[in-house]
């Protein structure tokens, strides 16, 4: 249960020191700097408002520009430096010297390629219409005004839809008005009919009927083809050739430019970190209160920082800026900043994903830790499947290059794993191998010698698809759940506690504490071999205090019984919750059924192969695809199951969440990792 | 030996099959649908609708699931057991229930999914809570599957054919 106290404070200081201040407070991330209203009505000018957000623009396009551009490197480096930019700080503003005179000149370098890409592509894509649209004409032996009508003819170019045997209807409908029409057609392309048909002036009319019959669309070249005046097809077709490959080549000179702009593409991605910090840096201006010689603040931080960091100013600044602490608004909500030791503050994404803790609630990192890892595991429940997890995720852990709290999050997949092994030790789970499949190393000796009732691999509890074994591992699940559900309701009794709520705190969890736990020893009293009468009798007292004490938030003492036998009807919630529980064997068990059958598909597609080498290389496709699958679904249940479990059926109990989070006054790295040591 | 009670085991691995892989094929394809159309827009989104598209794929594997088990009771990959028909009945519920449950789960959870990954196309980091609303319709799927388990675990067919025999 880790939320650090925060304090708030206000510096005030000498505008003089203000950069520096800001420099320094920036590397360190200690303080979260908050907007106080009354400071800037009170402010004067000095704010360049949208600062360097056009700048951060123009950066961000020059490097989606050219990072496609850019040689890949390869896939193991990728992954360890989380595609980021390892470096040192001292070497990224050395870097970053250098840079800075050249950047205006790569960035509008950037911007005019780009542009004259855009304008080429274009063109490229008009020229390709344009072709497309004669190619069909181009037989035609005349130039295509030519063709127009006479005075005594008049003439269409067009298509028509295709359809079956359209062509045939067309011919036989227009020869049949008169042989003083002729039809000439010039092929299929895009399902259309090309045709060019050419009527005496007197049968114009009735031509036009039958052109709308079968949906004659005409093409008005006049137009389209303006600047070819007077050449025939052929020889537009030829020139608009030419005009396409001159700006083919222009696109490829114009990429062969812009690949030789990659070069600055580390060079972009460093000036893109630091003029987002300077932007970050100038956005705060909006929450600081400057006069004409002096400037303030208020700030959260953690309060066992704040004697440290009031000596470094101090030393610093020489009483030039002072620090002080102060109180929080009445209605300001204070930030929320969870630490937990190593290994538990692995599982703060998993709190994270429900929400950060208000600043009533408890922080429930430790608490779900261990029920996660347990959950977790008996879903996941495989050997193969936990070592591999496990195994690939340590290896990211050791290797990768990652800010700490990056390395936490992947840790918890190395506990996972972890968690996924024991797991399948104890259900002896490995791959979906049934125990004839398995090698002999991995099953217990008293399988091997054929002693009865012993489970078959080592060091296995629980068999969990023979004899009592789904029923026995079904109880496992209910018992973790029934020990999450009790230690919810206490840690609802604590939360209320430490809120002074004492009243609320003796009167909800602790009676369903005791209740529950009564009824539970009243339903198994005849398997674990206790008084059952005496249960009985306890579970019936509890009844009573449950409807003596629920209902005590009602104002009216007639309600107040009411209400409390209306609580009773609660029970119902603890009975589906625990009922929820049931997932962990479902989920455990659909892991090693389905390895079991993808090993059975290979070895029956194996099998059925002519030749015995091409069967073995086809069990060992399936076998790695059908794992492969297998694993991640497996994973994917595992993990979200698991999460559901703490927060629908945990967290429900004492958990609200929508806290807001402190966010310190930080360096945000998008594209560098600093690796300073 | 292919008695009736094989036949109807066979009819329930089945049901359980199809009709709960007809469920995550559409639950799957409303979410697929709607992530296609967000990715036109934010790429870098990929790996958070994926998995969200993913998730209504679950309960076509609790249909494969009880099918395989339902088979491998019956013996087919080994040599068919003498399966009596009150037995088969009992695999073919197993498998009707588990297939009924997938289908409407799955095919539910496509909509809520569909819906999660519209709230992530606004604002990446509800990912999670998009998550979780989904896998709340999954429970009915396990539910169903947690059933179908226990009555497909429950047919011991050696103890059956040992009390044929004691009875003869």
């Amino acid at each position: 249960m880790a939320k650090v106290p925060l304090q708030k404070v206000r510096l005030t200081g000498l505008k003089t020191h203000y950069k520096i201040l800001m420099q320094e407070l920036h590397r360190m991330g200690l303080l979260e700097i908050v907007e106080n209203s009354e400071f800037i009505e009170n402010s004067i000018g000095g704010r360049e408002e949208h600062f360097g957000v056009f700048d951060l623009a123009r950066i961000d396009f020059a490097l989606n520009f050219l990072s496609p551009l850019e040689d890949k490197k390869s896939k193991v480096d990728a992954i360890l430096a989380g595609g980021k930019l390892v470096m040192k700080e001292d070497e990224a503003k050395k870097k970053l010297k250098e840079f800075a005179p050249k950047s205006e000149e790569v960035l509008s370098q950037c911007e005019s390629i780009e542009e004259k890409m855009v304008r080429s592509h274009n063109e490229l894509r008009k020229i390709r219409n344009r072709r497309e649209i004669l190619l069909p004409f181009k037989l035609l032996k005349t130039p295509l005004e030519e063709d127009f009508s006479t005075e005594s003819t008049k003439t269409w170019l067009g298509f028509i839809p295709e359809t079956k045997n359209v062509e045939k209807a067309f011919m036989e409908e227009l020869a049949g008005e008169s042989n003083l029409v002729d039809v000439q057609i010039f092929g299929v392309r895009d399902r259309k009919l090309f045709v060019r048909v050419t009527v005496v002036n007197s049968l114009q009319s009735q031509t036009v009927a039958v052109l709308e019959g079968f949906k004659f669309e005409e093409i008005d070249f006049s137009l389209e083809f303006s600047d070819f005046y007077g050449q025939k097809p052929r020889e537009i077709l030829h020139s608009l050739e030419k005009e396409e490959k001159e700006y083919l080549v222009e696109i490829e000179d114009l990429k062969n430019r812009a690949k030789g702009l990659v070069k600055h593409i580390n060079d972009l991605r460093i000036l893109a970190d630091y003029n987002s910090w300077r932007k970050k840096k100038n956005d705060l201006q909006h929450q600081i209160l400057k006069t004409k010689h002096i400037f303030a603040f208020e700030a959260w931080m953690p309060a066992k920082e704040f004697d440290n960091f009031s000596k470094w100013i101090e030393n610093a600044f020489v009483n030039e800026v002072v620090i002080e602490k102060t109180n929080p608004n009445e209605d300001e909500e204070i930030p929320v900043l969870t630490k937990n030791t190593k290994g538990i503050a692995s599982f703060e994404p998993i709190t994270e994903m429900f929400g950060t803790p208000n600043n009533d609630d408890l922080d429930p990192t430790a608490a779900i830790a261990p029920f996660f890892f347990v959950f977790f595991g008996l879903c996941l429940s495989d050997v193969g499947y936990g070592l591999i997890l496990m195994l690939a995720s340590l290896w990211i852990f050791l290797f990768g290059k990652f800010s700490p709290k990056a390395k936490e999050g992947i840790f918890l997949l190395v506990l996972c794993g972890f968690g996924a092994t024991l797991g399948g030790i104890i259900l002896g789970g490995y791959f979906g191998m049934t125990p004839e499949q398995a090698p002999a190393f991995l099953l217990s000796s008293g399988f091997l010698t054929g002693t009865a009732d012993v489970m078959p691999f080592r060091y296995q509890l629980i068999d969990p698809m023979a004899g009592s074994g789904p029923i026995i591992f079904l109880g496992l699940s209910m018992a973790l759940g029934v020990i999450q559900i009790l230690t919810g309701i206490v840690l609802d009794f604590v939360r209320k506690l430490k809120n002074r709520e004492y009243a609320d705190a003796i009167f909800g969890p602790l009676p369903w504490l005791y209740s529950l736990i009564v009824l539970i020893c009243f339903s198994l009293a005849d398997v674990i071999g206790l008084d059952k009468e005496l249960f009985g009798k306890l579970a019936i007292a509890g009844a009573i205090i449950l409807v003596l004490t629920q209902g005590r938030s009602q104002k009216n003492w007639l309600l107040k019984p009411i209400f409390g036998v209306l609580g009773l009807y609660n029970i119902t919630g603890y009975v589906s919750d625990l009922l929820s529980y049931s997932r962990i064997m479902a989920l455990g068990l659909a892991t090693g059924v389905i390895g079991f059958a993808m090993n059975l598909t290979a070895g029956i597609l194996g099998s059925m192969m002519p030749i015995k080498p091409l069967g073995i290389i086809v069990a060992i496709i399936i076998l790695i695809c059908g794992h492969g699958l297998n694993f991640s679904l497996s994973l994917l249940g595992a993990f979200v199951h698991s999460g559901r479990l703490q927060f629908i059926e945990f967290f429900g109990k004492f958990f609200e969440g929508g806290g807001r989070k402190f966010r310190p006054f930080v360096r945000e790295k998008k594209y560098l990792f600093f690796n300073n040591s | 030996m292919l008695t009736s009670g094989v036949v109807l085991a066979i009819m329930g691995a089945t049901f359980a099959a199809v009709l709960a892989g007809i469920g995550s094929s559409v639950g799957v394809s409303f979410a697929g649908t709607k992530g296609a159309g967000v990715l036109a827009e934010k790429p870098e989104l990929f790996g958070k609708v994926l998995i969200i598209t993913a998730l209504p794929g679950s309960q076509g594997v609790y249909g494969l699931l009880i099918a395989i088990l339902t088979l491998a009771k019956i013996g087919l990959f080994t040599g068919i057991s003498n399966v009596p028909t009150e037995v088969g009945f009992q695999l073919l519920w197993a498998g009707i229930l588990m297939g009924f449950a997938g289908l409407v789960s799955g095919w539910m959870q496509g909509k809520v999914a569909a819906g999660g990954i519209g709230a992530v196309a606004r604002d990446g980091s509800l990912a999670g809570k998009a998550i979780v609303l989904s896998v709340i319709i999954e429970t009915y799927a396990i539910f169903g599957l947690l059933i179908a388990l226990l009555i497909v675990n429950s047919v011991n067919l050696e103890a059956v054919s040992a009390a044929v025999e004691m009875v003869k």
